[in-house]
Formats: C-alpha cells, structure tokens, sequence
C-alpha cells in the first residue's frame, strides 16, 4: 500500500470523524418543559381582565378580552396561588420558590407577586416560608400568607411551620413574619374585620380603628392586628382544655361599633362573642386590647349570621337550623330575641349589602318551597310581624343576589334545571326552565343579565333580568366555563352593559367573548384563540 | 492492490447500474452458448473488440486534437468505438497479462471508464431525487419537534452547461418539503410542514468522469405551515420567508464512456451525490391572525417566529440526460 494511499485515506478517516462530530453536536432534544403537561389554572376575573396562572411556564396570562389583548407577566419559581384585591385592582400571586438542584442552579426564595393588570407591572417581596394561600383585607390594604391546611407539602420542603404567617401591607409594602401560636393544628383560613375595628374603651367610646385578621383553626383563633404587625397576636381557645368538643370556627361578623365580633361555630349549638376591651399597652410589641369571650345561646346549632344596623345600633341576625328560628341580636349589650321561622333555615342573605333592610331567609340543607323575608327596621319590636312568607312551586335549594338590582337568583334543584329571579321588593318568583341542567351561570356585574349554558350545548342562555325575556346566542365551540366582565366607559354601544365571557375547554385556550348578549350578536361576538400559547416560538427554555 | 481497486470501482459501477435501471435490449450480451466454444470467446475478448478510443488510450485525460474537440474547445462525442484501431500501447498492457479469463467472466476495464473522456454534448439536463437532513438548533423549533433534525425531501431539475472543458455549471429548480407533528406539553398537538422551493447554482470539477466534487448555493422560498390541535378545536396559520444554503459535495456517477460502450447510451448517466453545507430557510413570523370563514371570528395572537436554519446533509440521486 502506497503512503500516498495511506495518507488519503486518513485524511478521509479524519474528515468523517470530524463532520460525524460535528453532526453529532448538532442532534439534541428540546428541554424537559415542553414534556410536561401544560399546568393553567383559571380564569379568574380581576376587573376587567381575564388572567390564567400558567405553572409550567411560571407566567400569568393576562387577557383583555375587548381589546384582544394578551399579556405575559413573568413570575417567580413555582406559582402556586393567586387572588385578586377585593377592588379589583391588583392581583396577588404567592411563588413557592426553587431550591438548587445542581451546582449552577440558583436558589429563589418564596414570593409575593402584587400585579397590576392594566400595565403588567408587579411588586415582589421576598416571603420566608413557601405559603400555600394568601387572604386579603376588604379595604385591599393588608395581605396575610399562610400556610393551608388542606395542601400538601411542596416536594422541595423537608420541615414546614404550619403555623408562620406573613403580613404584608400593599401600600407600604412592609412585611411582617409572625409565627401564630399553635394548638397543634393547622390554619383552615383567615378572614379580616373593617378596618374601623376598634376597642371599647371603659367610657363606652370607641379606641383607635385597626384591621384585625383573624386566623381559623380547628379548636382555636388568633387575632392579629395587620396595622401594627410587630405586636403580638393572641389566641382564643373555643373550647376549655380536656373537653371533647370538637368546635371549629366557621364563620364571623364584625360590629366595629361595638367593638365586638361575633362567631359561628361548628360542634356547638352557641355563637361566640368577643368583645375587645382597650387598655394600655406596656411595650411596643403589647397589644392595646384585651379580648373576651363568651356564648350566647341564642337558639339551637346557629347556620348563618348576618350583621345588620337598626336605629344607629348593630345587630347581628342568626339562623338557627335545628330550632327552626332567627335570633337578632343587639352587638352591644347581647341582648337579643327570638323570631320563630317554622322551617330549618340555615342560610341569610341581607339586601342591600351596604346598608341592610331586608333578609332574606331559606333552608338549604333541608330545602323547602318557603322563602321567608324579614324586615329588619325595627325587628325586635315588630318580632314576627316584620317576617312574611313566599311560597314557591319548586324547592329551593339555593338563591343568589343579582349585583346592582333588587332581585335574587333561586335555584330550585341540584340540578339547576329551574331557576327563578326573585323581586325582592314585590317578593315574587318569575322561572325559567331549561331543556337541561344548568351547567355553569353568571350575571353580569351590572346585574343587566343572566348568562348559563347547559351540558354540551354549543347555545348559551341569556336572560335579560330586566324585562326578563330571554335569547340563545349560537357558539361555535362547547362551553366550560362562562364569566362576566364590567365593560369599559369608552367602548362603544351601551356603557351600563357588561359582556359575557364563554370559556371553552381547550389547552391553547379559547374564550368566545359576547359583547352585546342581548342585541344582535352575529356582527359582535369573536373568539379569542391560542392566547395561552402567544409567543409560543419566542419562548426561551432550559433544562 | 489493483484488484482491491478494481473491485471497490466494479462494485460501484454495477450499483450505479441498476439504480440506472436496465439496459437495453440490444445492449445486453448473450448468455455464453454452450454450444460456442471457449476458444472463440478466448480469443474475441470483450476488451479486444471494444478498446478505447486512441486519443484517450495514448494521453489520458486529454482530448485528442481533432476536429470535434480541439480548435473550438467544445466537448463533442469521440468517435465511435467500433471505428477505431486499437493502439500498440493500449494493448500492450493486455497482452502482458495471464491468459484471458473466460468467455463468461466478462472484464471490464473500469480505470479507462472513469478517465475524463469529455461530456458528449455542451449541455445536459438532470432530474434528481434527494433526502436531507438538516438540523436546526435554534430554541424557536423546540415547540414544534423533540429533536434538531428535520429530513426534507424532494427532487430538483438541473439545467449543466459545460462552459469549460472540466468545469460544468449547472442551474437547478427543486422543492423540498419536511413535516412532522409533535405532542408539546403533553397535550397540544403541533404539526409543521415545509415546502420550499429552490433555486441555485452549482460549479463542478470533473475531474474524472465519475467523479465531480462541486459547490452549490442558492436561495429557498419556503412556505412553513403549522396546525395547533387541542381537544376539540384546531387553527393554522401558513407564512413565508426567504433564505438561502451554501453546499459542498462531491457527485459519483456512471462513467458516460462506460455507460455508451455498454448500454449505447450517448447521453444518459445515473449517479449518486452527498453534499453537505449550511441551510438558512429563513425566520418565519407567525402573526396575528384573523380567521372569518367561521361563525364567528377567530382572532389568534401572534406565536413567535421560528428561525430555520444550521448544517445540512444531502443524498441524491441523479438521473442525467
């Protein structure tokens, strides 16, 4: 064999080596994400904005549906939760965070996103636990982080503190981490007073106004008060130490003027009364009231509890579902008396919400075909003169107030094949039956209509509430899901209307948005699709 | 080593061959008779009844200074074989061997073949059929497949015009198309296609007659489509972009003179090509898209663009007329 051969063939050896490497180099998958199932949670209404909490890309998706807008706002590692502010305003999403698991990955610690959806811009604050929930005052001011008794540990936590919770103040943007005394059990929610809530002093007037949140668990609660988050929180047990009784709070009212809340409990036939007394603090990090407790057994297993303003004096109305009657309550002195309902009522609904006049009363464990309506002006003289019935023809196992009108929604089956709108000034029921039951409904924030759709039904139901007639708009897709949103002053036709949002089923996400639901709707409504996956070839990615 | 050659160069020949498809009828050679005897067929060697033409025998790899060939430069046909004389020196090699094989071995003597003998005719046309695949790195393809390779294919009609003596340059117009579909976050289905058409030029190099290492450029009009299914519910979207591709390769074909001494073909060659290069089909912006053929109308936001391009790979094979 020749050198010269020899040399050509290594040459050629080498060239094949070199363009077999150099293809090689080239051949890769793509990263693990896009193997992953695409985690969306949502939508959730936050003013006029849509927005899905994408998991897997660590964004949340905001829609504007009339201005078919969509915009990605990148979060941090892990979200897991999200919540809109009572006004709509901002959105809170809680990111658990990401620990290292290679040596040239980075620990993130657990996140607070505040996201304002108008502009996409958000506020992070470091949090020092993973939390599993986030609650928020109804003046938008403070949010608590906690940890949720029903979630599971994220598999990058090896211990958790159930009973650490952070306070964050959106205006401020200070963040308080407190560790809640514990019983031994776990957070099952936190609700917050008005921040009007003050402390009785001992001439009868009020202390300073605060915002209290109070955290629920099983057996216990503590109050914190979120305006001075460096003071100490303090527990209330429900139950003395050895009983059996296994009390859980349910749900509480606050009388502000009266200094004192009031609760409904689980396992107990009493309501809970605490009363917060002012005093003097002996250091910075003492509270400035002291908290009493007492029942009050004021009818037999409480269901419901409203709190309601007669004459300039808060009452609170409680419904008694085995004693089958409504108890009000005067907030300051605990006085209260008994108005005999006849029916197992166990839920109250009061109208208008601001400042209550009427109640509305029915039983939903037990439904009945009986509404009953209280007038509460004078209640405890009047007893049960102010209480009138209206008896319908199907049960009841449900009514809703319709935002913005006197009139309710009333479910009359589990099934939601009829509904009514009940006046709630006439007190008089108008049903609509359906072909099937109803799958999902929603009225518009402006209480202009009703908007429902049944089964796999491709037609959505639109009952105008206002001269209750009602009209099929044609889909082109299967709803999942339909949501109303407030419509924009400044877009065109009827500023009052609000437009209705159909959620169809489909992973790249598609919504048929109806603006004018009552009108001709051929020329109006579109679809938006393929939002969830806008951008889709400019993502980045890595392993 | 002469036989290892020979063996490797027959091999290839003989594949080549069939991938040409058969040759005529009036070109194949009879099965040997038995009723001839072998010394007829010793003594009438297929090599001694067709010898390469003189001038190529006496000065391989250069014309012989004819009329057809030498004043004008122009490629033309030599003349037939048949016609002429076989040289002193071309057979003396022949002579000096063992005794011939056989009439039933039938011996081809493949180095003349291969020598450059001149394309008969200034200009050829060639259709070919190929299979490449390319492989896109870029992160805007990861949606749409689990790999980086994407293997096209095609065919490609080539216009050669020999415009010096070794030197061909070919025109070509070919289409290429890929597709594939693709689950993508487990439950979207994503489905690509790609149809391009391509337009470039290739230099070659003949320097033997079966073998031409060339260079290829040209540009790429590519329409890529991409079809989003969910449960329900699917929508595409189709767009355009430009691009280009610089290749390097190397085309083995039948020797033409071996393809006329045995099928009588003046023309007609078949060949194999691999090349190898850079592609850019170009970056494909998928926009807002309106859809109104629908009961409603279906408004899709804008997906991104997707950026195609990287090394490529190419096989063909070529049919030349």
């Amino acid at each position: 064999m020749s050198s010269s051969i020899v040399r050509s063939r290594t040459a050629a050896i080498q060239l094949l080596v070199i363009i077999g490497a150099a293809l090689a180099s080239t051949c890769g998958g793509r990263p693990e994400i896009y193997e992953d199932p695409l985690r969306i949670s949502g939508p959730i209404v936050v003013g006029r904005h849509l927005v899905y909490l994408d998991q897997t890309r660590e964004r949340a998706v905001v829609l504007r549906p009339y201005e078919r807008e969509v915009r990605h706002v990148p979060l941090g590692r892990n979200p897991s939760f999200m919540l809109p502010t009572p006004d709509q305003s901002r959105l809170v999403v809680i990111c658990k965070g990401h620990v290292a698991t290679t040596r040239d990955e980075q620990d993130e610690p657990p996140t607070m996103w505040i996201i304002d959806p108008e502009t996409g811009e958000s506020v992070v604050h470091d949090l020092g636990s993973p939390f599993d929930e986030v609650a928020i005052s109804d003046d938008n001011r403070y949010a608590v982080a906690f940890f949720s008794a029903d979630a599971e540990p994220g598999e990058t936590e090896v211990f958790r503190n159930p009973n650490a919770v952070a306070i964050l103040d959106l205006e401020t943007g200070d963040l308080a981490e407190k560790n809640v005394r514990s019983f031994g059990d776990l957070p099952r929610g936190v609700v917050f007073s008005p921040s009007i809530m003050a402390p009785l002093l001992p001439d009868g007037s009020l202390g300073a106004q605060r915002t209290l949140a109070v955290v629920f668990a099983d057996g216990y609660l503590t109050l914190l008060d979120v305006t001075h988050p460096e003071r100490r929180e303090v527990t209330v047990r429900l139950s003395l130490p050895g009983m059996d009784a296994d009390v859980s709070p349910v749900e509480m009212v606050f009388a502000p003027f009266a200094g004192a809340a009031y609760l409904r409990a689980s396992g107990t036939s009493d309501v809970y009364v605490l009363a917060l007394t002012a005093r003097e603090a002996a250091s910075a990090d003492e509270n400035d009231f002291v908290v009493s407790i007492n029942t009050l057994s004021a009818g037999s297993f409480p269901s419901d509890v409203a709190l309601f303003s007669d004459g300039g004096q808060q009452k609170v109305l409680i419904a008694n579902q085995q004693s089958g009657d409504l108890t009000v309550i005067d907030a300051l002195t605990a006085r209260f008396v008994s108005i005999p309902v006849g029916d197992p009522v166990d839920r109250i609904l009061v109208y208008p919400e601001q400042n209550p006049e009427v109640a509305v009363v029915f039983s939903q464990a037990s439904p009945r075909r009986t509404i009953h309506f209280l007038d509460l002006a004078n209640v405890e003289a009047s007893r049960g003169r102010n209480l009138t019935t209206l008896e319908g023809a199907e049960p009841v196992v449900g009514i809703e107030l319709i935002p913005g009108r006197a009139q309710a929604l009333v479910v009359h089956d589990h099934d939601r094949s009829v509904i009514s709108v009940l006046d709630l000034y006439e007190r008089t029921l108008s049903p609509f039956t359906g072909h099937q039951a109803l799958s999902d409904y929603a009225v518009t924030p402006g209480g202009e209509l009703l908007a429902g759709f049944s089964g796999l039904d491709t037609r959505l139901g639109v009952v105008d509430l206002t001269h209750l007639t009602s009209r099929a708009v044609v889909l082109e897709h299967v709803p999942s899901q339909v949501l109303t949103l407030a419509r924009d002053d400044d877009d065109s036709g009827d500023a009052e209307l609000g437009a209705v949002i159909v959620v169809h089923d489909e992973p790249y996400g598609l919504l048929t948005v109806v603006p004018d639901p009552l009108h001709d709707t051929a020329d109006t409504t579109f679809a938006l699709r393929g939002f969830l996956i806008q951008d889709l070839f400019d993502d980045r990615h890595e392993d | 080593m002469r036989t290892q050659e020979r063996i490797v160069i027959t091999s290839l020949a003989a594949l080549l061959a069939l991938m040409a498809g058969p040759a005529r009828a009036e070109d194949a050679q009879p099965p040997p008779d038995e009723a001839t005897p072998p010394a007829d067929a010793a003594t009438q060697p297929v090599e001694a009844a067709e010898p390469p033409a003189p001038w190529d025998a006496a000065q391989p790899g250069t014309p012989p200074a004819t009329a057809d060939t030498a004043p004008t430069g122009a490629p033309a046909d030599p003349p037939p074989v048949e016609e002429a004389a076989p040289p002193v020196a071309a057979m003396q090699p022949l002579m000096e061997q063992p005794a011939p094989p056989p009439a039933e071995h039938r011996r081809i003597d493949v180095r003349e073949d291969l020598r450059f003998a001149g394309p008969p005719r200034p200009w050829h046309v060639r259709v070919i059929g190929d299979v490449s695949p390319a492989f896109f790195k870029d992160p805007s393809f990861d949606p749409l497949a689990s790999d980086d390779v994407v293997t096209f294919g095609g065919g490609t009609l080539e216009g050669e015009w020999v415009f010096a003596e070794r030197v061909p340059l070919m025109i070509d117009v070919g289409y290429a198309g890929a597709g594939s579909t693709e689950m993508t976050f487990d439950h979207l289905t994503l489905t690509y296609a790609l149809h391009s058409l391509q337009v470039g030029v290739l230099v070659g190099y003949r320097f033997r007659d079966a073998v031409m290492p060339y260079v290829r450029g040209g540009v790429a009009l590519t329409w890529m489509g991409v079809t989003i299914e969910g449960n329900d519910d699917s929508f595409e979207d189709w767009v355009f972009a430009a691009g280009g591709y610089a290749m390097a390769g190397v085309e083995l074909s039948l020797a033409r003179r071996w393809m006329r001494r045995v099928f009588r073909s003046e023309v007609f060659t078949a060949g194999v090509r691999v090349e190898a290069g850079y592609l850019y089909l170009g970056s494909f912006d998928f926009p807002t898209t309106t859809d109104d053929d629908t009961l409603v109308e279906h408004t899709s936001p804008s997906l991104g663009a997707v950026r195609l391009d990287g090394a490529s790979m190419r096989i063909s094979v070529v049919l030349a007329f």
